[in-house]
């Protein structure tokens, strides 16, 4: 990744054969979390989510923390690093960081990529926390932001048949002490102690996009055009739409929640990825040709 | 067979019968075509390492599927991503397959016919691409560039290159008949051994 002066910020790994799958790339949003810890002057507000994270949680001391471990059937070494909650911690920040700055289309890379890597969702890790309790946080703080309810509406006024998106968020909501690691109310805290400091982050946090725009655009990749707004010819003035990249990801991936519940539909996920990946290259140059007429 | 003229393009483009997406000018739109822009991704044909173009390759390749099936056909051809703003240099003599910006679907009842505007051609660039644009087509379109030539051309993406002009097309098109390029997302290598099997020796 690399700054507009070119200057290197830092590395991200990932495979090359994923390359074209847009719909998995807000999985960066999280990586973007861990640069922003490394700046001195946002480490300050990510303690502070920190912070609001552990209070009364098992993360908040070691000794609760092993015990914690030990309950859920974890196999410890002697001695459980006092690191490893703080490691935990920058995750489950780093999610919230990546949703609040990617949208919903960072739901469904997060899960998808997550329950690749651990299909159970109970591993837990030195450095990172079980599955489970990422995708329920994940889930709060969608329900949160009322993004959810905003998904569920456009669903509904294309079909109201269509199955919930993101099923696996409320699969993974069960009552059990090793998922209930945080509290619903320490989260929701986070989020708005996160959204409070946004200006902080050069304001860069996802903004919705309207409803009928995300419905016309998931529609229009169900029927293998690629999701940029289309225009009106008759009109005079040939009007270009600016466009977020990140509406045309979340467009992608209702429009694959509506290709998997449909029988008569031949799309298949690198396709739906494709249309998004040539939808935000000629948003490029709807952005080069609008900036030029200006 | 008769040219759709600029009213009734309009007309099938505003009722999506027609997908040429997006069109950025209103002067894309002529009289009998619409321009066609180039897009970010270049495959240069390379002819270093090869003694000629081998059709019993391109036949081997067709029957395997796969890695090994794109060897016999790609090995000739390099892939770049161009960035908008940054050239691709097409030097005399070279080819170059880049895809269009636009993304087009044409409905049962249209062909395309893909030629180059007359502007470049009188700079030495040549598109000698693959002209008849089938209907039912969904996806980009392949531009096969040449540069004729006697100095190199920089071309960026996004400029106008070529253009397309649509042909009703009348007794309808067989249902369910396999599409060659169906659904593109950039320029592939094509199958020159369609048809002709019988005519070439296994290698």
């Amino acid at each position: 990744m690399a700054a507009a002066a070119s200057t290197r910020i830092f590395n991200v790994v990932f495979p090359r054969t994923l390359k074209n799958h847009v719909l998995l790339h807000p999985i960066l949003g999280h990586e973007l979390g861990h640069a922003a810890v490394s700046v001195p002057s946002k480490k300050v507000i990510a303690d502070r989510i920190f912070n609001i994270l552990k209070v009364g949680s098992p993360l908040s001391d070691v000794d609760q923390f092993t015990n914690w471990l030990r309950s859920i059937g974890m196999t410890l070494p002697d001695t459980v690093s006092p690191q490893i909650a703080g490691y935990w911690l920058e995750e489950f920040f780093c999610d919230i960081f990546g949703l609040l700055l990617l949208g919903p289309a960072f739901v469904g890379a997060h899960g998808t990529l997550l329950s690749v890597l651990d299909p159970g969702g109970k591993v837990a890790g030195q450095r990172h926390p079980p599955v489970r309790t990422r995708v329920r946080l994940v889930k709060i703080v969608l329900d949160e932001l009322g993004w959810r309810t905003e998904i569920d509406a456009i669903l509904n006024s294309v079909d109201p048949t269509l199955p919930r998106m993101w099923q696996f968020l409320d699969d993974a909501n069960i009552d059990e002490p090793w998922v209930q690691l945080l509290k619903d109310d320490q989260i929701r805290a986070a989020v708005k102690e996160l959204i409070r400091c946004k200006a902080d982050f050069g304001n860069v946090f996802y903004q919705p996009c309207d409803q009928y725009i995300i419905k016309e655009l998931a529609l229009q990749t169900f029927e293998s055009i690629p999701p940029v707004r289309q225009q009106d010819f008759e009109s005079d003035d040939l009007h270009l739409h600016a466009l977020d990249f990140r509406c045309i990801l979340l467009a992608g991936w209702i429009c694959w929640g509506m290709v998997e519940a449909a029988s008569a539909n031949n799309l298949k996920f690198v396709d739906v990825n494709r249309l998004c990946e040539q939808a935000i290259l000629q948003q490029r140059a709807i952005h080069l040709q609008l900036e030029y007429t200006k | 067979m008769s040219v759709l003229a600029h009213s009734e393009i309009v007309n099938r483009l505003q009722s999506r019968n027609l997908v040429i997406s997006p069109i950025l000018q209103r002067a894309q739109l002529g009289d009998i075509s619409v321009d066609l822009r180039m897009g970010a991704t270049a495959l240069v044909v390379r002819g270093g390492g090869l003694a000629q173009l081998d059709p019993r390759e391109y036949l081997a390749s067709e029957s395997d599927q796969g890695h090994s099936s794109e060897q016999g056909k790609r090995q000739k051809l390099e892939r770049f991503d161009i960035a908008f703003k940054e050239p691709l240099i097409l030097h005399p003599g070279s080819l170059v397959l880049v895809p269009t910006l636009e993304w087009v679907k044409l409905p049962s009842d249209l062909k395309g016919v893909v030629t180059a505007r007359s502007s470049w051609a009188r700079e030495g660039l040549s598109i000698a691409t693959a002209t008849f644009i089938d209907p039912g087509y969904t996806g980009v379109i392949t531009l096969e560039l040449a540069n004729l030539g006697q100095v190199p051309i920089g071309l960026y993406p996004g400029m106008s290159v070529a253009q397309i002009a649509f042909y009703t097309v009348e007794g309808g098109v067989r249902e369910g008949i396999e599409r060659q390029f169906q659904l593109s997302f950039e320029p592939q290598a094509g199958r020159i051994t369609k048809g002709a099997e019988a005519f070439i020796p296994r290698p």
